[in-house]
């Protein structure tokens, strides 16, 4: 090999290894959302771009500005993680249902809850109807100064360290801010379980959302990562009635399609 | 109108150039995360740097004016970045241990498997000089051309040629090494 091809190869192949995983990519988009500053007036028709956002489904920041187009924004967002999961049905229920990764949800509760009492309310920003209603950002309540971007990135193994010099002089995150990159992040990690055939951790967080955010924002996707958890724990009964409550409710959610071509589609 | 553009560059903004932020993240977060990584950024600030470029895009895309390619104005702000990360992990003195972490450099017959080169790079980095670093991560690893990489540097571009020639000739020298290395080994005892 000469000097000239080695210095080709090495160079190609450091191109390659400097560049950052998927994941990285993610836990960025993910603190990016809860990060970005609101830069449309509330009085901006932000709802009627709902539909639009959700022909643009792959554009997780379409429509990302003010709060309920930034809820808009983050449903997105999540629509697009969720978007993997499309291929959960039946061909891969049944290959998970064991409990590998049982023992880190212990603490959990790993049960399916019914949709009532325990499904969270519905935040206005993400109704299932389609509709979002404008809500000044100025109720919600300033937040302790708890970076969002740390809570979004805290993701285990992240290379990012804390930095609260420089952190402490940004202007606090608003609280629902932060709560939503918890939910985002925590739904990250439900997709990611499901991913990985572990349908009993995403339960398991599922159920630990909805213990932490009982009024949260992600309703939809927290009950759609619901069924397509039952599925893959072959819990297809349960799935079904989570399921078909869901549809009833949110009849035009974008989760919709996926939910009814899931495991709740086989015959009883 | 399009109102997702219209919501992507702020109110009142309609310019049809600017692109959206979305397509701005998805098209250049590689390269972003790269060309910190290469300019210097400590590992454990890389995460805090990339976050930093990315809300200076969002927040100054209305004023994208497209008098240069949106590349290069990315990795302008990208390198002015990281210059800053750098002078604050040098205040931290966080340097060293950033340092040791990637001291360790490739074996002769790693190249062969295609593991390393990115460490062997990043080490060689670390060992240039700033301005040479600069120009061989923009033309080199990021395939910038000459021009361009002036404007972000904002230096001549003849500059440009002069720091890329001698920090070519100072990768291949290190390469050379490393192919020493590699026949000495290969070579029967």
């Amino acid at each position: 090999m000469t000097l000239e091809e080695l210095e080709r190869q090495v160079i190609h192949q450091a191109q390659r290894e400097l560049a950052p995983s998927p994941a990285i990519r993610e836990r960025h988009e993910l603190a990016l959302l809860a990060r970005i500053p609101h830069d449309v007036p509330l009085g901006s028709d932000v709802s009627g771009l709902r539909a639009v956002g959700r022909a643009a489904a792959s554009s997780p920041w379409f429509g990302f500005s003010g709060l309920p187009g930034r809820m808009l924004g983050v449903g997105l967002a999540v629509g697009v993680l969720l978007g993997g999961w499309v291929g959960y049905s039946l061909g891969q229920r049944g290959a998970d249902g064991d409990a590998k990764g049982a023992g880190s949800v212990t603490s959990m509760p790993g049960g399916a809850a019914p949709l009532t009492p325990s499904e969270p309310v519905a935040a206005p920003a993400v109704s299932g109807d389609g509709s979002v209603p404008g809500s000044a950002p100025s109720e919600v309540p300033p937040a302790s100064p708890a970076p969002v971007a740390a809570s979004a990135m805290a993701e285990p193994g992240a290379a990012g360290s804390a930095r609260p010099a420089k952190r402490a002089v940004r202007p606090a995150p608003r609280a629902a801010e932060s709560s939503l990159a918890e939910e985002l992040a925590m739904l990250q990690r439900a997709r990611r379980a499901l991913g990985a055939g572990n349908g009993l951790l995403a339960l398991g967080i599922v159920s630990e959302l909805d213990e932490r955010f009982p009024r949260g924002v992600l309703v939809e996707e927290r009950i759609a990562t619901r069924v397509f958890s039952l599925c893959a724990l072959e819990r297809v009964s349960e799935a079904r009635a989570v399921g078909r409550e869901f549809l009833a409710r949110h009849p035009s959610s974008v989760y919709a399609e996926r939910v009814r071509t899931s495991c709740i589609e086989t015959p009883e | 109108m399009d109102l997702s553009r219209l919501l992507a560059v702020g109110p009142g903004e309609t310019r049809a150039h600017v692109p959206e932020f979305a397509d701005v993240f998805r098209q250049h977060f590689d390269f972003v995360w790269r060309t910190l990584r290469s300019l210097g950024v400590p590992e454990s600030g890389v995460d805090d740097a990339v976050q930093d470029v990315f809300i200076s895009v969002h927040r100054r895309l209305p004023e994208f004016e497209g008098r240069s390619a949106l590349k290069t104005w990315i990795y302008s702000i990208a390198y002015h970045t990281a210059q800053n990360h750098r002078r604050s992990a040098r205040r931290r003195e966080a340097l060293p241990l950033e340092l040791d972490l990637v001291s360790a450099e490739p074996g002769p017959g790693e190249f062969a498997a295609g593991a390393q080169a990115g460490r062997f790079v990043l080490r060689f980095l670390e060992r240039l000089v700033p301005e040479r670093r600069d120009v061989f991560v923009l033309c080199v690893l990021e395939e910038l051309s000459a021009p361009d990489v002036a404007e972000i540097l904002r230096v001549n571009v003849n500059t440009v040629y002069s720091r890329l020639r001698l920090a070519r000739q100072e990768f291949r020298t290190a390469l050379e090494g490393l192919a020493r290395e590699e026949r000495s080994t290969e070579a029967p005892t």
